[in-house]
């Protein structure tokens, strides 16, 4: 049986409690002016997702307001939102 | 009207006389917007030894004008401080890459385009073109739909509209631009 780690014992009080297995997600919100033609056209040129992916997620952000498109560690999930603004979504990043 | 069709592995795109003017006419607005905003926004004195370690960065605090603002948006919903970090890192090349698609659109316009017969230019793009283009688009009617207010539902407002109004005017520009990005979209993907 190991003993708790020296970073377990030492972790101040007041850290942030952060579960860092908790993927970030990057969020693209509904906006009136995107085309759907456009934004399922997005979704498979920037993730490479088949045309039914790319549907699917489209139809859920005109639907529900919004849907989670890509998860994975922060990093990866700001370069994500990036290139989504880059293409002119509305996007944004949470953890999951 | 133009009209855009796949013609092989290319895009071919024809523009009459007024919707090359038009399109001329939005892009280099909204280049000038994207340029000037940004050079008279960043008043903080630049600390030197900052920008040695991490690179020339911007400003934290978002837009105030609403169009730079939709086409530069937060990246945080919750987190005003995430947020404005992200923006100092990542605006002054999300500014840049959407004046380099700008660009390439007023290029295409005005050298590649050549005259066609009865007025307006014809030219062709490879995919990466028609991608480049989408996205110029896409940022032209961002533009254009804050501007005039864009709704998810605006056919009650189409059909009561006096055609000589100012409001016509705008509507009809917007969804002229919205046309022309669905035919590019579907020449693109063959749908």
């Amino acid at each position: 049986m190991a003993a708790p780690s020296i970073e377990q014992v030492q972790r101040p009080d007041h850290d942030e409690v952060v579960d860092p297995d908790r993927p970030w997600v990057a969020v693209v919100w509904n906006d009136p002016i995107n085309l759907m033609s456009y934004v399922t056209w997005v979704f498979q040129k920037l993730f490479g997702y088949d045309h039914e992916k790319a549907k699917r997620l489209m139809l859920d952000v005109h639907h529900k307001g919004r849907a989670a498109v890509t998860s994975g560690s922060r990093e990866q999930v700001e370069a994500d939102v990036q290139r989504l603004h880059g293409a002119g979504l509305w996007a944004t990043l949470q953890q999951d | 009207m133009g009209s855009v069709r796949r013609r092989a592995d290319r895009v071919r795109v024809q523009l009459e006389e007024a919707e090359v003017w038009l399109l001329m006419s939005m892009t280099t607005q909204l280049i000038a917007l994207l340029r000037e905003d940004s050079a008279t926004e960043s008043t903080d004195p630049v600390d030197p030894l900052h920008t040695l370690v991490f690179g020339p960065t911007g400003d934290a605090r978002p837009p105030e004008d609403p169009v730079l603002r939709r086409l530069l948006p937060d990246a945080y919903a919750d987190d005003a401080e995430a947020a404005g970090e992200f923006r100092r890192l990542t605006e002054g090349d999300l500014r840049a890459a959407k004046s380099s698609g700008l660009s390439r659109i007023m290029t295409d316009l005005s050298e590649r385009g050549q005259a066609k017969r009865g007025g307006g230019i014809k030219f062709e793009l490879d995919d990466d073109g028609a991608a480049e283009w989408l996205s110029a688009l896409t940022d032209l009617r961002l533009a254009l739909g804050t501007r005039i207010g864009v709704s998810e539902d605006m056919a009650e407002e189409r059909a009561g509209l006096d055609v000589d109004s100012p409001r016509y005017a705008e509507i009809a520009t917007y969804d002229w631009l919205s046309w022309l990005q669905d035919a590019m979209v579907r020449a693109l993907t063959g749908e």
